[in-house]
């Protein structure tokens, strides 16, 4: 059961496009498939749930800020097994289609997330060099644990939407991927991006398995880079225009690996997506543009099974 | 060519594009609606003058750019291997590097020059490495 963060440090790269439509096409297929939202920004669980839904039945005691709040208190971590909720839309819709076998569950995020960085922080604050270590330890590396601990047996693969910045809670889903997946624009700034990630993953990765190698109860981690989508593509005659072009070449040539299939641009269909709670993977468009949509997104999911090995 | 084929060569064309005409075309002429006027346009398939550069010359190029340490570094490859504008264009199309028509020659090296030299000492710089030169590797600064 394979964890891949879906990550870029640049906002706005459509990270939750390509989580929500992977996870769609993946249960369609009949892949049990859960998903981790740690973005405060909560995007991957409103493409799912309703905000009004969540506000009612979620957002107490059934997201993952619940299980941060524990680890800030000291407490012994409520299962992430209590956290898991079943979108009602995408399982019906998946039942109505002929594939029972394929289910998306969802940790949802919460939108006080974003304190949590600080007083997660405060663990590291004051105490002797040994105890430091410890916590960061304890801090960065107990998710792992407990996503293996709940996915083992029950899912094929787990998808973690993580938020763009390099904070501890985003440190927590890196440590605990096995792989890791970077949707970039093809464009200057989208790029840069991809070049801040792999140095700051090289360092954390560093860091961590240099104090779990004094740790006997923790494991070394090895997340390793499963390339770049790029996603916004602008298309002319089938293939991306020239400007794009460009950048995935420039991309290639810094040997970074690049997938081969993308995500094109399409303003209209994947914002109506998210709110109908249906990634846009799993709709029959019978407008041309519309229609390319699905196929490339197929494609991309051939591709991360073939190269993610799920 | 002499003037003599020369004009045959301008008949025949003429007379091919007169038979290309209908009967509806001719009277409209006729009627004097329409006239007839000549419009001599380049072909679509007009063979290239120039010859270029062969994809192992370019290929060459890309490597060496790759191995500069500074953008000055590229600059001077850049200078030395193109003769000209037509040659930088073709070069900038076989690294997929958007080049407009209105591009001056400095536009396009410059263009060249930050998507593969520049490229990488920016990649260096925010990975904390710096480009060797002599191996073409990188290695982490402390």
């Amino acid at each position: 059961m394979p964890i891949i963060s879906v990550i870029n440090y640049k906002g706005g790269v459509g990270k939750t496009t390509v989580t929500a439509n992977l996870a769609g096409e993946l249960a369609y297929r009949g892949k049990k498939v859960l998903l981790l939202d740690m973005d405060a920004q909560a995007s991957l669980t409103f493409s799912f749930v309703t905000p009004d839904y969540w506000n009612y039945n979620l957002k107490q005691k059934k997201t993952i800020k619940q299980w941060f709040d524990c680890i800030t208190n000291g407490v012994k971590t409520v299962p992430l097994s209590d956290l898991v909720e079943s979108p009602s839309k995408i399982n019906k819709f998946l039942s109505k289609a002929g594939r029972p076998d394929g289910v998306i569950d969802l940790i949802s995020s919460h939108l006080g997330l974003i304190n949590v960085d600080l007083e997660l922080a405060n663990l590291f604050s004051g105490g002797t060099i040994t105890q430091f270590k410890r916590n960061y330890l304890k801090v960065h590396g107990k998710l792992r644990t407990e996503i293996q601990d709940v996915g083992r047996n029950k899912y094929d693969v787990v998808l973690i939407d993580c938020p763009p910045n390099f904070n501890i809670v985003t440190k927590n889903a890196l440590i605990a991927s096995d792989k890791i997946l970077i949707p970039a624009k093809p464009d200057y700034l989208s790029t840069l991006g991809i070049d801040y990630l792999y140095r700051n993953v090289q360092t954390l990765v560093k860091d961590f398995n240099e104090y779990a190698s004094e740790d006997s109860d923790t494991d070394e981690v090895t997340p390793e880079f499963l390339g770049v989508v790029f996603t916004m593509i602008q298309t002319y005659s089938g293939e991306p225009i020239s400007a794009h072009r460009q950048y995935i070449a420039q991309t290639e040539r810094l040997g970074v690996p690049v997938l081969k299939s993308y995500f094109r641009e399409n303003k209209t269909i994947f914002p109506e997506a998210a709110q109908n709670g249906l990634p846009a993977v799993l709709n029959h468009y019978s407008n041309m543009s519309h229609s390319r949509v699905v196929p490339e997104i197929e494609d991309f999911v051939d591709e991360f099974i073939r190269i993610a090995g799920v | 060519m002499c003037l003599t084929k020369a004009t045959i060569k301008i008949f025949e064309e003429l007379a091919g594009e007169f038979n290309s005409l209908s009967e509806a075309d001719l009277l409209q002429v006729v009627e004097g609606t329409h006239e007839l006027t000549l419009k001599i346009t380049k072909k679509k398939s007009a063979p290239k003058i120039t010859k270029g550069l062969s994809n192992s010359q370019k290929d060459d190029t890309l490597k060496r750019l790759q191995k500069c340490q500074s953008r000055e570094d590229g600059l001077a490859v850049l200078s030395e291997t193109f003769k000209n504008k037509k040659e930088l264009e073709q070069f900038a199309k076989f690294i997929e590097v958007m080049v407009l028509k209105q591009d001056k020659v400095d536009q396009i090296r410059s263009k060249i020059i930050e998507a593969t030299v520049g490229a990488v000492l920016r990649s260096n710089a925010i990975q904390g490495k710096k480009h060797d030169t002599v191996e073409g590797t990188t290695t982490e600064l402390p």
